[in-house]
């Protein structure tokens, strides 16, 4: 399974452009970072409810951006909080992080087909 | 067309306005903070919201719950952006005020659709408001209107009255201001003073009913006659009575109480004290000075000095002593009816 199919979100978010959407992913990209660093924190502090905030953000980023590995993660992620299987988190949020580098990568190629650089 | 959009993750902002951009005439104007969007939602009128659910304070629910009570916002459209599993979070919203949903994750054409559907019930809206703006206006024009005629009417009426009567209508005219000169002092709403300012000068319209052989015999009248003539206050009443003008339902009550006395002795009905009405009470007063100094065919005018000395001894007699104060305030204004409608008065006190 592919993180991200840019023709397809091109197709579903009607009449935007692939330059738009290039604005939309390299905020994305740029957040969901910022948002990574403060879930390690939020883990190592026990905070689960901040953790529970952070997942559902990336949740809906990045299924609004149809990045659709880092949206299943980040919703089991955050079913684990809901239901309180803490044991869980750990590996799945080294997981999550895996899926952002290899996400990421499939973004800036896809862009790159179209001969647009993020 | 404004569109507010509330969501605190940056991208997902980005992404909905470049989707607002596509709609025609529509500005985003974006908030990662619900808090700050409230404050700016408080000061201006935008006409559309879209407010994610899940924030940090207030959340999406806190948000509309605020946005709902800002005065002029209750028909603002909102719409909540949701995961579409989340049924029991869009009752609460709905309930709250909110008019429609956004499921995540945002697809274009859905997105499309449902702003072009609240922006059109935006417009409804306003058109709607600027209708009833307009009747309104139009309601308060035509009310003018009718006042006005039902003024002209009560005008032509009385000077018809006045052509059987010595009375001049300039003594209508003086008398008027006079009762409006005591309404005013006594702190009567400036609704009630215009309505007895405007009554006043029906006071005596029964006299249309009294025969000429009453109504213009020179010398004193008899004891009968008297009586007969003391019937003009009920004729008055019955002429103006039942209207649904709230101006005619005074001035009826005018012309049956205005020769009621403070003590009880006065006609029709002998009624005593506050329950003979104030307007009755107040033209009382006006009537009989003005009369007083006004000259007649059966009688010289009074000087002021003996006409005052009789209202004042009169207080709590005839009169009510707080209309009798309230003529006497602000004395100057008296003089100036008198000098502006004219008279031949001795203006010493």
């Amino acid at each position: 399974m592919k993180a991200f199919n840019l023709d397809a979100v091109l197709e579903e978010m009607l009449g935007l452009e692939a330059e738009d959407m290039a604005d939309i992913y390299k905020s994305f990209l740029t957040e969901i970072k910022d948002l990574e660093k403060n879930i390690q924190e939020k883990l190592f502090l026990k905070d689960w409810e901040k953790l529970r905030t952070l997942l559902h953000t990336i949740k809906g980023m990045s299924g609004n951006l149809r990045v659709d590995r880092i949206f299943t993660k980040a919703k089991l992620l955050e079913q684990y909080l809901i239901r309180g299987e803490i044991n869980n988190l750990e590996e799945g949020i080294g997981q999550l992080s895996l899926e952002i580098i290899e996400g990421e990568k499939e973004i800036k190629e896809a862009f790159a087909l179209k001969k647009i650089i993020i | 067309m404004e569109i507010v959009i509330v969501d605190d993750s940056q991208t997902n902002l980005i992404l909905l306005k470049h989707l607002v951009d596509k709609l025609e005439d529509c500005q985003a104007i974006t908030f990662t903070a619900s808090q700050e969007a409230l404050l700016w939602c408080e000061k201006s009128n935008p006409d559309l919201i879209l407010v994610d659910y899940m924030m940090p304070n207030p959340d999406g629910l806190e948000f509309i719950r605020r946005f709902r009570q800002m005065k002029g916002k209750e028909h603002t459209p909102l719409v909540m952006i949701t995961a579409n599993h989340q049924r029991e979070v869009r009752y609460e919203a709905l309930q709250l005020g909110a008019n429609d949903f956004l499921t995540k994750p945002i697809d274009g054409l859905e997105f499309l659709v449902r702003t072009k559907n609240m922006l059109a019930l935006r417009n409804s809206h306003r058109e709607l408001a600027q209708r009833a703006q307009w009747l309104s206006e139009e309601v308060n024009k035509i009310t003018a209107q009718v006042i006005a005629r039902e003024q002209e009417l009560i005008i032509r009426l009385s000077k018809a009255a006045e052509y059987r009567d010595m009375e001049t209508h300039i003594h209508i005219e003086r008398m008027s201001h006079y009762c409006l000169h005591i309404a005013k002092n006594l702190g009567l709403p400036v609704e009630e003073q215009d309505l007895i300012f405007k009554a006043a000068p029906m006071h005596d319209i029964g006299k249309v009913g009294i025969p000429d052989y009453i109504l213009l015999k020179p010398d004193k009248l008899t004891e009968t006659e008297y009586t007969i003539m003391k019937q003009h206050a009920v004729i008055g009443y019955q002429i103006l009575q039942d209207s649904p003008s709230r101006l005619l339902q005074v001035a009826a009550e005018i012309a049956l109480s205005h020769h009621e006395k403070y003590d009880g002795s006065g006609y029709p009905y002998g009624i005593r004290g506050e329950e003979i009405p104030l307007p009755g009470r107040i033209v009382a007063v006006a009537d009989v000075f003005d009369a007083l100094i006004s000259h007649r065919p059966y009688k010289k005018a009074w000087k002021l000095k003996k006409a005052t000395a009789l209202i004042e001894q009169e207080a709590g007699k005839h009169f009510d002593p707080a209309c009798v104060q309230a003529f006497f305030s602000n004395w100057n204004n008296i003089l100036e009816i008198r000098k502006h409608y004219g008279g031949d008065v001795d203006e010493s006190l």
